[in-house]
């Protein structure tokens, strides 16, 4: 082992240690924490962005599900207001339809004891002309006591008169 | 100039030339034949082979290196006289590499990194991303939460060892190979491995976490703790260094003729093999961290 | 004799070397069992290559320090 003296040795290692750590210092200060720094900024923008989108996502998903919400909402008062209007209308067209009857019947009615009226008015006026008839007739006859071809006469007379 | 060297330095230039004719001639038909292309090729590798011969065969006879396989090595590196302090030449290529990194550090720090672009990421940016996020992330899936504090010590181990590998391609001892070095390395795994175990447990803590099945083992634990950086630093020592004596061995054994073949052997010893061996001490290093803090 | 020290020493290259072969060669299965999982298998391939060779590379600074005078 020619060359070897332990103080040498001894100083070499120590050199060398300070050496590996000074190279050490020197790489991380100016090489290794710069570039460590501009990945993790970049992971730090990537994130933020990651996070941002994410957010949007979010807010997006929210308002679909708020916009779901109302749609179904709308439709259900939708249906309600349908099925409302529907018994609303079939409940009027029954009352018109009942009211309509009560009319019809009340007119029918009405028509009926018109009519009755009428008839019963007709058949005073008519016996009432046939009494003045038979009045005017009698007195025609009693005017003139004549034959009975005359009296004939007389009555057609009278009913030509009367229809002329 | 002996006579051997004059009937190489001939037989090379004559073997040159003549492939280089050939190679033309070859050249100037119609290739179609496929006996042909053969030929064409052959003469190819003629050339490449009595060109690399002759120029060793100049370098031999003008440089008088020796070849053999005798190489001279130390284990302990050359003492150089660096401002009336006698320091290790190794120490000299750390402080070498110490400087060169603050210097290209300075450089990335001031003139390249305001030019990044902060949303789009593009060549040289791309690659120390990728670099510190890869650190990052391979120190946090051995150790968790420790992780990222580790992980630039980490990162700056691994650029010391890649530049020490290549020191040895500028003709220098590379740092790796001293025994010093590789113990300084050690020492500081040994007392992150202490630091990180104690701040995680507690010294009593610690301690009982080594007296687990019985305490009679609790020297053995100890010793094989200390074990630990002189291992770390004996496994990085030697892999280096047989990497450096195959590579003086490879060139002495060559000679003058060691102008192409060293560098098809370098890509392996010089590149590939640094490159595993600071993964290895890294994982190790993590490993032993892991193994302390769990 | 120092020489002859430091080959003997290097003898225990035998052990690691087939030490290695068996881990890579239970690798190689795992990794044809479960193509899937090489990336962890390589890691661990690595590390245990990495252990089984310290014990060689020990015997060669023993021997490096027993041959470099």
């Amino acid at each position: 082992m020619e060359g070897f003296v332990l103080s040498q040795a001894a100083t070499d290692l120590i050199i060398n240690i300070l050496n590996i750590i000074l190279l050490f210092l020197i790489v991380r200060a100016l090489v290794y924490k710069p570039v460590r720094k501009f990945l993790d900024q970049r992971a730090a923008r990537v994130e933020s962005i990651k996070s941002e989108a994410e957010k949007a996502l979010q807010k997006a998903k929210d308002q679909e599900e708020k916009y779901q919400k109302l749609s179904e909402e709308n439709t259900e008062r939708c249906n309600q207001l349908l099925r409302e209007a529907d018994k609303t209308a079939s409940k009027k067209a029954e009352e018109i339809i009942a009211e309509a009857k009560k009319q019809g019947d009340d007119y029918l009615k009405e028509q009926r004891e018109k009519i009755a009226h009428e008839h019963e008015d007709m058949l005073t006026s008519m016996q009432d002309e046939i009494v003045d008839m038979a009045v005017g007739i009698s007195e025609q006859i009693l005017k003139r006591e004549v034959s009975e071809s005359d009296n004939e006469k007389i009555v057609r007379e009278y009913f030509a008169a009367k229809n002329g | 100039m002996s006579t051997v060297s004059i009937i190489e330095l001939i037989v090379s230039a004559v073997l040159s030339a003549v492939g280089i004719i050939g190679f033309f001639a070859t050249k100037k038909d119609e290739i179609t034949d496929k006996k042909q292309k053969k030929k064409h090729r052959l003469f190819l590798v003629l050339i490449i082979i009595a060109v690399w011969f002759l120029i060793g065969t100049v370098i031999q006879i003008f440089s008088k290196i020796k070849m053999g396989l005798s190489v001279e090595f130390q284990l302990f590196s050359n003492r150089v006289t660096f401002f009336g302090f006698s320091v290790a030449e190794t120490t000299l290529v750390g402080w070498g590499i110490v400087l060169i990194a603050l210097l290209l550090s300075l450089i990335f720090r001031l003139f390249v990194f305001p030019k990044f672009d902060p949303d789009h990421p593009k060549g040289f940016q791309n690659v120390m991303e990728l670099a510190v996020e890869a650190t990052q992330n391979f120190t946090g899936g051995i150790l968790g939460d420790y992780g990222k504090q580790v992980a630039p010590y980490m990162f700056s181990l691994a650029v010391f060892m890649i530049f020490s590998a290549f020191s040895e391609l500028l003709g220098f001892r590379p740092p790796t190979s001293d025994l010093t070095v590789t113990f300084a390395m050690g020492l500081i795994t040994f007392f992150l491995i202490n630091y990180y175990g104690i701040r995680k447990k507690g010294v009593d803590g610690r301690l009982k976490g080594m007296m687990v099945p019985t305490p009679i083992v609790l020297p053995m634990k100890i010793l094989s703790d200390i074990a630990t950086p002189v291992s770390l630093a004996c496994r990085l020592f030697g892999n280096m260094l047989g990497g450096v004596i195959v590579m003086h061995l490879l060139k002495s054994a060559l000679g003058g003729y060691a102008v192409g073949i060293p560098a098809v052997a370098g890509l392996y010893f010089n590149l590939f093999h640094p490159i595993i061996q600071t993964y290895i001490f890294i994982i190790l290093s993590l490993t032993f961290i892991s193994e302390a803090v769990e | 004799m120092n020489a002859i020290g430091a080959g003997l020493a290097m003898l225990t290259a035998f052990g690691a070397g087939i030490g290695m072969c068996f881990a890579t060669a239970k690798a190689v299965e795992a990794v044809a069992r479960q193509p899937e999982a090489s990336g962890k298998i390589n890691t661990l391939l690595l590390l245990g290559c990495a252990l089984a060779e310290s014990t060689a590379i020990y015997a060669f600074v023993v021997a490096l320090i027993l041959a470099v005078k």
